[in-house]
């Protein structure tokens, strides 16, 4: 979190110059403010959903996945489709909190303790879509390599095999990073609550933080070490992913640049899906001096730059699909553009392709409302990105006797919009009882915040004493 | 700062340019030699495309580099940027660098075997030739050449134009507004390129991680060169203050991350391709596992992914000058190797030779683009101030700690 002075053609990112003390008081007063019928109404909405989707899951798991809509060619559908959609979101979280740290992006710091809750909440539900297709959910141990009487082993080569390990460092790492990042500010918040309880649980969470120049060294390696970590991770998570598709041999699954193409894809998504939640944050906890328009700008160009991406890649796919020669290859891509699922194919191309290309506009990049809808919009266009993968390659397969079509139950549909219910319940009781904003990183981008021998005489006694000023 | 860095008398640009002028000199006569006695006009032609490829290559991503740093509005390499740029010198001339390789397409025996005469009888090139043929191809190359000119005169132009014009951003401002769309020109020419003079050297072959595979090693290798150069400024006691161990640290890690992206992407292509064991994507690799050929892949994979992996991991190394030249030394020969192993075999195959055909005709060509490219690196220093001195975010350059 060693970072310089900006020059002065840049744009500043707190607004209004504030004090390193009013920044703590500013977030921390979110925590200690009561709460209110408002937050506990929508939390009770979140949670019905949730309620309903754990029904509909309830209802799976004792009935089996013949309640589903899955048939003889299509045997993946919402549920593998939801699986990568989740998964997707997740990358934002990693890629603003490994990537964008390891670049020295300043502007990270107030987007990314959402962005890395949300990685955690996503996994979440991508572990319950997972686990649930498998019909016997109670017997997940089997998928995990142990000793055991019956000589019994996980295939290695299965892909299904590599998505456990992937998915699994994946939530650890990313819980990992998110706590140690927390713990400075969960200390802030120990000193700063009121209630007696309160107290006692930030004071354990934050593992005996005194702010001690000693603690925010072994803190500092600590978090650097965690980003190196991370950051193969998000590009090793939804490769893996990718490789569930590309190792077989089904025409628009097997092409070399699926494991790019995911990633760039999981991208897209996770920051549409920050965009989505962090414009009603900003509005209902009004926190427009710290999520500025100059955020949403980064945050819109990047989502710009990965839909270029994705774009890119579909149409290389494409291209390729017509070089090749393979009749299969192009009669699968043809099948797409006009065969059954045409209108899932199209949606995604107008979300993933053509709405994002108006963030080519600045004045696009700062309308708050337009954004909210495009983001939207991106969310729709990646969900529809893994339908189309999936269900046009399996439903027309090479046999054209099995040829199917594949439309999901009211069961899957529940359980979708139950993982939806329990990302946003999660949401809403992080927003409301850990900071939303990283503070102890938000005053380490401060004017004046960093030693700087050029700026010595002005500001003689900044250091980070004065960062951790909260924590004291 | 705002006083022009001139370093055209300095020693150390009198030293390139003079060993430029020796490489080219013997590379060209390398190059008749290869012709002449060596093995005859294809072996030749592969061996320039071999050369012209790699410091093409490099020279384009040289602009997208810069691109890249006023598209993120970075900081930390204002003072360095301009070594791309200065490095990027081949690129008006592209255009000429292609006209060998056209010419050759009308020969009856060129390196590409889609414009030989049984490519008539083969119904997946027939199938082709709606884009591999002559006419069209010269069309492509033409539009590559025209695209990345394009590229050069508005971001190195726009950046030596800011050289001049203290207090005056217009120049630094129209290179933030058009950054975007020279990366995504950059991106989509530098992939098509490849396809169409690499991956149609195997006309039945495709991948859709082409472009990509090859932009990555680009990429390492245009970070590599400018380390190089980067030392040798510090070294010769240039731009003080403004290349700093920070700088080092900087490249170190960049060359580290797109080594390991090279071998990322290189990875999941061969991974994929090997796992699902179709022949035709498959032949691709049997032909380069084979024959001699698979002693190079195995160079790849140490060469190019573990001995940089090791060598940079560390954080203290990545600011020790010796060991950051030999880890860019290491990856511009994996470079090298990597390109070879593309299209050597190809031409190799198409040439009718039996086995391996690698010896020091395969090294002509590089020579010879390694002596214009650093030919064209002294005639800009000699020309162009050595550091973007009116950059509005240089002082952040001389200020930033890792």
């Amino acid at each position: 979190m060693k970072v310089q002075e900006q020059a002065p053609i840049r744009e500043p990112l707190v607004l209004g110059n504030p004090s390193l003390h009013d920044i703590t008081a500013r977030i921390a007063s979110i925590v200690e403010s009561k709460i209110s019928m408002k937050y506990l109404m929508t939390v009770g909405f979140t949670g019905a959903l949730a309620a309903w989707g754990l029904f509909a899951l309830y209802y799976t798991i004792t009935t089996g996945i013949g309640v589903w809509g899955l048939n003889n060619p299509v045997g993946w559908g919402w549920d593998i489709t939801n699986f990568v959609f989740w998964i997707g979101i997740g990358h934002a979280g990693t890629l603003i909190s490994a990537i964008l740290f390891l670049f020295r992006q300043k502007w990270r710091t107030a987007i990314n303790r959402s962005a890395e809750a949300m990685t955690i909440f996503a996994v979440i539900c991508a572990l319950t879509m997972v686990l649930s297709h498998t019909g016997r959910p109670w017997l997940f141990y089997w998928l995990l390599p142990y000793p055991n009487q019956m000589n019994m082993w996980v295939n290695f080569r299965s892909p299904l095999a590599w998505d456990v390990f992937a998915v699994n460092t994946y939530f650890t790492v990313s819980a990992l990073f998110w706590f140690v990042g927390l713990i400075p500010d969960l200390a802030t918040l120990r000193n700063y609550v009121k209630s007696d309880l309160a107290k006692k649980i930030y004071g354990f969470l934050s593992l005996g933080w005194t702010g001690s120049t000693r603690h925010w060294h072994h803190y500092e390696i600590a978090y650097m070490i965690l980003a190196g970590i991370s950051t193969p991770l998000v590009l090793s998570v939804h490769s893996v992913v990718s490789f569930d598709f590309t190792v077989g041999i089904m025409p628009g699954w097997h092409t070399t640049i699926f494991p790019p193409y995911f990633v760039a894809g999981a991208i897209f998504s996770g920051f549409a899906m920050v965009m989505t939640l962090l414009v009603i944050a900003r509005e209902v906890l009004d926190l427009k001096q710290f999520i500025t328009l100059k955020h949403f700008d980064n945050m819109n160009k990047i989502m710009l730059a990965t839909g270029m991406m994705v774009g890119y890649a579909y149409g290389m796919e494409f291209f390729i699909a017509w070089y090749s020669g393979n009749p299969y290859e192009s009669w699968v891509f043809m099948n797409r553009l006009f065969g059954d699922y045409a209108w899932a194919y199209w949606t995604m191309v107008t979300c993933n392709v053509v709405s994002p290309q108006i963030f080519w506009f600045k004045k696009a990049r700062r309308n708050v409302p337009l954004m909210f809808v495009i983001s939207i919009f991106i969310n729709i266009g990646m969900w529809f990105e893994r339908f189309t993968i999936i269900a046009t390659s399996l439903h027309h397969d090479f046999l054209p006797a099995s040829w199917g079509y594949y439309s999901p139950t009211w069961v899957e549909i529940s359980i979708f919009i139950g993982t939806f219910g329990v990302f946003l319940t999660l949401f809403l009781l992080f927003s409301k009882f850990v900071p939303v904003i990283a503070i102890a990183e938000v005053k380490g981008i401060m004017p004046g915040a960093q030693p700087s021998h050029h700026h010595d005489h002005e500001h003689g006694h900044a250091s980070h004493a004065a960062v951790t000023e909260g924590a004291h | 700062m705002s006083q022009l860095v001139n370093l055209g008398s300095s020693p150390l640009i009198g030293k390139i340019q003079r060993y430029g002028m020796i490489l080219t000199v013997l590379g060209a006569v390398g190059l008749g030699a290869a012709y002449a006695v060596g093995g005859g006009l294809q072996r030749m032609m592969g061996d320039y495309l071999l050369g012209f490829w790699y410091f093409a290559g490099i020279s384009v991503t040289m602009v997208f580099f810069s691109a890249l740093q006023y598209l993120t509005r970075a900081g930390w390499s204002s003072s360095i940027r301009r070594i791309a740029e200065n490095f990027a010198g081949m690129v008006p001339f592209m255009l000429v660098g292609f006209l060998p390789v056209i010419i050759n397409l009308f020969s009856h025996s060129s390196i590409y075997e889609w414009t030989h005469e049984s490519a008539l009888t083969d119904p997946i090139l027939i199938h082709k030739a709606g884009y591999l043929n002559t006419q069209f191809l010269i069309i492509r190359l033409t539009l590559y050449a025209l695209l990345w000119f394009g590229m050069y005169r508005v971001i190195v132009g726009n950046s030596i134009k800011q050289d001049t014009m203290p207090g005056d951003h217009r120049p630094t401002e129209k290179n933030w507004t058009l950054a975007a769309p020279m990366v995504l020109i950059y991106a989509l020419s530098i992939s098509f390129c490849s396809f169409d003079l690499l991956m149609s050297l195997e006309p039945h072959w495709f991948s859709t991680m082409f472009g990509v595979y090859t932009f990555a090693g680009h990429f390492v290798a245009a970070i590599s060169v400018i380390t190089l150069m980067t030392v040798a400024l510090y070294r010769g006691g240039h731009l003080k203050g403004y290349i700093r161990d920070e700088h080092f640290h900087d490249l170190g890690k960049l060359m580290f991350a797109f080594s390991v992206f090279w071998t990322y992407i290189a990875f999941s292509q061969y991974f994929i391709i090997w796992y699902a064991n179709l022949p035709e994507e498959t032949v691709y690799f049997t032909a380069r596992t084979s024959h001699g050929w698979q002693y190079m892949g195995i160079a790849l994979v140490i060469m190019h992914f573990i001995v940089p992996f090791m060598v940079l991991l560390r954080q203290d190394v990545k600011r020790k000058t010796n060991i950051l030249v030999a880890a860019a030394i290491i990856i511009l020969i994996s470079h090298y190797i990597d390109l070879a192993w593309i299209i050597l075999p190809a031409v190799g195959h198409v040439s009718g030779s039996e086995g391996m055909m690698f010896g020091w005709q395969e090294l002509t060509g590089w020579i010879f683009f390694a002596g214009l490219f650093m030919m064209l690196a002294a005639r800009a220093y000699k020309k162009n101030s050595a550091m973007a001195v009116n950059d509005p975010v240089l002082a952040e350059s001389k200020e930033y700690v890792v």
